[in-house]
């Protein structure tokens, strides 16, 4: 009897554990704001911070040089290192270092820079350059590798530096998410979202988001890509060199592909995916009379106001990553829908398998706006009242309501609005 | 005794029953959620139609369809410049497959204030104003200097009542300028010259040949000849902007410095 009174308070015990051992923390059920950046550069590194992996400590090349993916501030210096010839620089390149472009006011968002794109229309067909890269670097390694595009291209297209603030949490967003959002879109404003090859998990594909004509859809290929096009410097994922207009670079290029073993890249890709997003300017009540004209008169169909990450260990890119609680079930605001449109301010740089509309851009995201002179696309508009009267296409019946359907008042409210992003 | 013992063990097993119970209730280990792969519909209902290669056809440009287009966009501020032989061309200028107009303006009687408006539905530029400037000296009237300390947030220039406008309205669709979304306009001030002509995009590079720098051509050009020197109004991508061979600065690639856009 005692033995049986002793196995029954065992099993009393054990049947109370139970339920406990094999429940897990439910996690963010609800979904909260994502932390965001006050764009300050005399502000630490933990205002860009935004929890994913480890902030580290603060790198000193003499005592505490940067190691790739160690930390967060290890990432950062790498992102802002500048490279040299001998680690693999050029021969055709943009400039030295991820920071050069994406630089102002705080490491990761933007600067004046634009890169620069060439082609040939033909009977009104596009035709790239010799050697197929629409792309023309602006710098050589050496004096005979520079690009000199005076073979009868006739067309060209400046492409302004996106910001890559709040980038992990574009990454985040579950491609159901974006197609619903574009499917709500009235058929006369509907974007285009491109299906992209995941080059960390080709042949996996995913919808694009990243750059000008969304051609990427995760921060480590769009990294590699970047530091291919933009630095001339080749990975695992990006291993052959660009060309000089059709010419092999081979007699400049020193250094055996891949020039980086991939590290530089994850290190990329994990600073970017750790930053915050742009946080807002001070909001008054011209601001918020003039966001809801923003939404009213049709602006807000292009650019999306607000996103939703997935949930927190949500596969992603075609499986090769999980969304982290930092990233999870964030609401985020980016002012965008990372589809193409056509709103008439390209140079009409084509040659993107799957675009049919060699004008069509990826709508920009707003947040962070306030930090720039220089909009659209091609950087070529220096107000926002000018840039609202750029928009055509696809933007032409906002831009209408904008001139026709607001009085002066209700004009500098929605400027102030978008100045306040 | 018997009784007490069977309550007991009675309690201890519904107490055990009621623990297996919760353990049933309980969150299974988590598994990971995947991302769904993009659905192809979806992206081919998106899909923007192609961008027509060829401009529609439409019949030669009336007075009266010129006059209403100018009307839809500028209200009564400005009127066709009657004392032209020829006050309108049209082309593809923007290169967008759809039929744009270029109409010379002035501002009408008592209406500048309209004209200087400071949110118009136009964009107002002044692409000689380099060139005028330098010039400057040589003309009767100093250029009228832009007021530097504005703090609108819209429209800076401000026209006067003697100005020469040339406005270029954007074509919208197969209908061109005649549809009657078609209000995205250009207006430029002091641009004006003599001769005035289309020269069509297929026919730059002939007219053009060997003449470097140049810059990119986006669609037809509107040739004519200003201050004694010939060359064209052309597209630039955002605005309109002037070409001559002899004061053309900038190479065709200003590109990855700071103004790389800017003509």
């Amino acid at each position: 009897m005692k033995l049986l009174k002793i196995a029954m308070l065992l099993l009393f015990a054990a049947a109370l554990v139970l339920p406990f051992a094999f429940t897990s923390s439910v996690e963010g059920q609800s979904a909260s704001e994502a932390l965001a950046t006050q764009m300050d550069a005399r502000l630490p590194d933990t205002d860009l911070f935004n929890n994913f992996g480890t902030l580290g400590d603060p790198i000193d090349e003499c005592t505490n040089p940067p190691v790739a993916s160690r930390s967060f501030r290890d990432n950062k210096a790498i992102f802002e290192e500048r490279e040299e010839v001998d680690e693999g620089l050029g021969p055709t390149y943009n400039d030295t270092a991820c920071s050069s472009c994406h630089q102002a006011p705080v490491t990761g968002h933007v600067s004046q820079i634009n890169e620069f794109r060439m082609g040939s229309v033909v009977n009104g067909v596009f035709q790239a350059p010799p050697g197929g890269q629409t792309l023309i670097q602006d710098r050589g390694i050496d004096a005979e590798a520079q690009e000199h595009p005076n073979t009868g291209l006739n067309a060209e297209e400046a492409r302004s530096t996106r910001t890559v603030l709040g980038d992990g949490f574009v990454e985040a967003i579950a491609n159901g998410t974006l197609q619903i959002n574009v499917a709500n879109q009235p058929l006369a404003q509907r974007g285009q979202l491109r299906t992209v090859t995941v080059l960390e998990a080709a042949p996996n594909t995913r919808i694009g988001r990243f750059g000008h004509k969304s051609q990427h859809a995760s921060l480590i290929s769009f990294s590699a890509d970047a530091y291919l096009n933009e630095m001339g410097i080749t990975s695992p994922l990006q291993p052959n060199e660009n060309n000089i207009l059709g010419v092999p670079v081979g007699a400049f290029d020193t250094v055996a592909d891949p020039e980086d073993n991939g590290e530089d890249v994850e290190a990329f890709a994990a600073f970017m995916r750790a930053l915050r997003v742009p946080g807002r300017g001070p909001i008054n009540a011209n601001v918020i009379a003039g966001e809801s004209l923003f939404n009213a008169i049709g602006c807000a169909v292009c650019h999306t106001p607000q996103f939703t990450t997935a949930p927190a260990g949500t596969l992603i890119n075609g499986g090769a990553f999980i969304v982290p609680v930092a990233l999870g079930n964030k609401i985020i605001h980016p002012f965008s829908d990372f589809a193409l449109h056509n709103i008439g301010t390209s140079g009409g740089i084509g040659a993107e398998p799957g675009v049919n509309d060699r004008f069509a851009t990826t709508t920009i995201a707003l947040w962070g706006v306030r930090t720039k002179h220089r909009f659209m696309m091609q950087g070529n508009t220096h107000t926002i009242f000018d840039t609202i009267q750029v928009h055509a296409g696809q933007a032409t019946t906002a831009r209408n309501l904008f001139n026709n359907a607001l009085n002066n008042t209700q004009k500098n409210q929605l400027i102030a609005f978008v100045l306040s992003l | 005794m018997l009784a007490r013992k069977a309550s007991v063990t009675t309690s201890w097993f519904l107490v055990v029953i009621g623990s297996l119970a919760l353990c049933g209730c309980a969150k299974p280990p988590p598994q990971p959620i995947v991302e769904q792969p993009p659905a192809p519909q979806a992206s081919e209902a998106g899909s923007l139609p192609a961008q027509p290669t060829e401009m529609p056809k439409l019949p030669p440009p009336r007075l009266e369809d010129v006059q209403q287009a100018v009307t839809r966009v500028f209200k009564d501020a400005a009127v066709i410049d009657g004392s032209r032989s020829a006050s309108f061309l049209v082309g593809d200028f923007n290169g967008d497959m759809s039929q744009d107009l270029a109409v010379i303006l002035k501002p009408a009687e008592g209406k500048l204030g309209e004209l200087n408006q400071e949110f118009p539905s136009w964009i107002a530029t002044e692409p000689l104003e380099d060139l005028l400037r330098s010039k400057s000296k040589a003309l009767a009237q100093p250029v009228a200097a832009r007021p530097s300390n504005s703090t609108a947030a819209g429209q800076t220039i401000r026209f006067e009542k003697s100005d020469v406008l040339l406005a270029i309205v954007h074509g919208y669709g197969p209908k061109g300028w005649h549809d009657p979304d078609a209000t995205q306009t250009h207006l430029l001030r002091n641009i004006v010259g003599t001769n005035m002509r289309v020269l069509p995009f297929e026919a730059v590079a002939k007219a053009y040949k060997g003449v470097r720098p140049f810059p990119a051509i986006y669609g037809d050009l509107i040739r004519q000849t200003i201050f004694g020197e010939s060359g064209f109004i052309h597209f630039t991508g955002g605005v309109y902007g002037w070409y001559d061979p002899r004061n053309f600065k900038s190479g065709p690639i200003p590109a990855h410095s700071a103004m790389s856009a800017m003509k």
